[in-house]
């Protein structure tokens, strides 16, 4: 469950990505094959337009030749001016006998007949001309007429390809606002995944007990699957540490029976005997009683109950004055009423266990604080006794995983548990010099509140 | 001093009984929750040690009866449950001291002695005086000007349970209510012996008798 303090790895897929990347497949794959497809439709319709209309080009041709005085003559006044206009892209080469009549838009450019009448041919023409070209042959006047016509299809071509580009352009326009759009609403769409993972952290943090179940239909079992694994983590765990709990005072009562029975005169006569019963009963106790100080009963998941010095703090300086029969004045310093995001059993353990050790070292006075700044809530304890002088021993104190030693009775153990329970809501627990003269134990908690697991 | 044990632990009610009888404390003892919640009726007890973990009832809520009924009985908890939060707890639902399981016997004492004296507004230095005399509890002997006096564990408990109502008239019959188990050495002869042998180890003015009504406790004015 450490997973916020590891970098995430790099995710192997992005479902926006891969949704991207298919619908630009299918689009890209769609718009060629139209593009393909009306280019292809469009040669075909253009072909037979033009195919029929040099068919009656020819006829048209034909019905121009005159006879006239010396033979037959062509009347260019019934032809298409077109003929006329050099290299216009329309042509033809009539031969009659020896004779050629030629369109003056051919120019000098020659036209070559194809190999057999009645047959279309496409041949490159003047001026990067395309030119589609069909010979007939006719008789009349009793002559032989071989018409040959051609017409340029090329600018057609050029007309349709431009319409392509056109096409084309507004096709990757469209392309390219689909797949913007499509990343904006994945965006919303993901929203509930992004929202359950910044619930997921609030959890983490104790901030929350589960996840909002109002998810997509598609999401809500995932929702609710979490939710219940989440429940069943937090019975498992509560019921763990309530076993363990139980477990512990459970022994407690045999241990005060048998811290009674080493008392007995039998055992005393035997003073060996006596001290190291006396010895293994005490580590037994101090044991469990760190085990309880750290598993402490509280449910997971969430402060239930958070810390209010005013309110918590005062009793148990009663409590103490009760259990160590002495009178101290305790100065508390505190502004307003603060209100601590830490279990307040727990702290409480962690006050008590410092007031306590405070209460026996000090000669008659306690000054216990509460502040906060951005990151961390502080408690100071501080009491007017001797101190702890010897720094590296304070060093000691405070290193990681350090156990005070468990072997000399009734020392340190309350520090060792307030430690640890520092400890678990992910604090740290320092010793300086009071100004009061004695020892300052200083607990930094973070703000945000939440325990480790 | 008669006190009220409420225990369901058999072994450690007898281990605590042996040790508080030495210590000059007639005990009754009770295990069931139920049974508690009524015995402190019956005036004769100076003070109450309270298992919470109890069959029938639990212990915060007899005593926390016991409260409301505004029975002014000394309570001490004892308990395994020993956080400071569940201390607190006890002592907010009205008991005197608390001690946490597993506990050293001396400690037992220790507590339900001072317990015993905060009680009658006596103070709580080690020795228990009164007008003039001091007992040490710990030795069972009591101190005077005059050096140190050895006593019998009946005049020990006799000789407390005086110092602690000073100037009072205590019946024969109240000073066997609280010195004496019911069942044991309870006749007034025991009693007249004590006094006596106190007032021969002490001197006669310590205790004055009044007949038909009781006993004084005046102390050694020098």
């Amino acid at each position: 469950m450490a997973a916020t303090t590891e970098t995430p790895l790099a995710p192997t897929a992005s479902i926006k990505a891969r949704l991207s990347l298919a619908l630009l497949i299918v689009l890209v794959t769609l718009g060629l094959a139209i593009a393909a497809g009306a280019n292809l439709l469009f040669e075909r319709i253009q072909m037979r337009l033009t195919e029929s209309d040099l068919s009656n080009a020819t006829e048209r041709l034909l019905a121009a030749i005159r006879p006239g005085s010396s033979g037959p003559q062509l009347d260019l006044s019934r032809l298409d001016a077109a003929y006329q206009r050099p290299l216009s892209g329309q042509y033809f080469v009539i031969a009659v006998d020896d004779q050629h009549w030629r369109s003056r838009s051919l120019w000098d450019h020659e036209l070559q007949p194809p190999p057999g009448p009645g047959k279309f041919t496409h041949t490159p023409g003047p001026a990067g001309q395309q030119l589609l070209l069909l010979t007939r042959h006719y008789e009349r006047f009793g002559q032989r007429f071989i018409i040959t016509a051609a017409q340029d299809y090329s600018e057609l071509v050029a007309e349709f390809r431009r319409g392509l580009v056109v096409f084309l352009a507004l096709w990757a326009t469209a392309l390219v606002t689909t797949l913007v759009a499509l990343n904006l609403w994945m965006g919303r769409v993901l929203r509930p995944l992004t929202r359950a993972r910044d619930q997921v952290v609030a959890i983490q943090a104790g901030e929350r007990q589960s996840l909002d179940t109002d998810a997509p239909e598609e999401l809500a079992p995932l929702i609710h699957q979490i939710n219940a694994l989440l429940a069943e983590t937090r019975r498992a765990l509560t019921r763990s540490r309530q076993s363990l709990s139980n477990l512990g005072h459970a022994l407690k009562t045999p241990l005060a029976v048998l811290s009674a029975l080493v008392e007995r005169e039998e055992i005393r006569q035997h003073p060996s005997l006596h001290r190291s019963l006396r010895e293994q009963v005490e580590q037994t106790t101090r044991r469990i009683d760190r085990e309880l100080g750290q598993s402490s009963g509280a449910s997971a998941g969430g402060v239930q109950t958070p810390f209010a010095p005013a309110r918590d703090l005062p009793p148990l300086a009663k409590a103490l004055q009760r259990a160590h029969n002495r009178v101290l004045t305790v100065e508390w310093r505190w502004e307003g009423q603060p209100h601590l995001p830490v279990e307040r059993d727990e702290l409480l353990e962690v006050m008590g266990n410092l007031m306590d050790n405070a209460w026996k070292w000090a000669s008659s006075r306690l000054r216990v604080s509460v502040s906060h700044d951005d990151r961390n809530w502080y408690l100071t304890v501080e009491d007017d006794g001797p101190g702890i002088p010897d720094y590296a021993r304070r060093q000691q104190v405070t290193e990681r995983g350090f156990r005070l030693d468990e072997s000399v009775a009734g020392q340190g153990l309350g520090l060792a548990i307030a430690a640890d329970i520092t400890a678990a809501w992910r604090g740290e627990l320092s010793l300086e010099t009071s100004s009061l003269g004695g020892l300052l134990v200083r607990v930094s908690l973070p703000v945000t509140g939440s325990r480790l697991p | 001093m008669r006190l009220l044990l409420i225990e369901d632990n058999v072994p450690l009610a007898e281990e605590l009984l042996v040790r508080l009888k030495s210590e000059g404390y007639a005990c009754d003892w009770l295990v069931d929750g139920r049974d508690a919640l009524r015995a402190p009726q019956d005036e004769s007890y100076d003070a109450a040690i309270l298992d919470l973990g109890l069959p029938g009832r639990n212990g915060l809520s007899i005593l926390a009866e016991w409260r409301a009924a505004a029975l002014p009985l000394p309570v001490l908890i004892l308990t395994a449950r020993n956080s400071w939060s569940d201390r607190i707890a006890g002592l907010e639902a009205g008991a005197d001291d608390y001690l946490g399981k597993p506990f050293h016997p001396d400690e037992l004492i220790l507590r339900l002695r001072a317990l015993i004296r905060r009680s009658h507004g006596a103070d709580t230095s080690p020795h228990l005086t009164s007008n003039g005399l001091s007992l040490d509890e710990s030795r069972q002997c009591a101190v005077t000007a005059g050096g140190t006096i050895d006593l019998t564990g009946g005049e020990f408990a006799l000789l407390r349970y005086l110092m602690l109502h000073p100037g009072r008239v205590l019946s024969k019959g109240r000073l066997a209510d609280h010195l004496y188990n019911l069942d044991s050495e309870r006749n007034s002869n025991v009693i007249e012996v004590h006094i006596s042998h106190l007032r021969n180890k002490l001197g006669k003015e310590v205790i004055e008798t009044r007949r038909g009504q009781g006993y004084i406790f005046h102390g050694c004015h020098d």
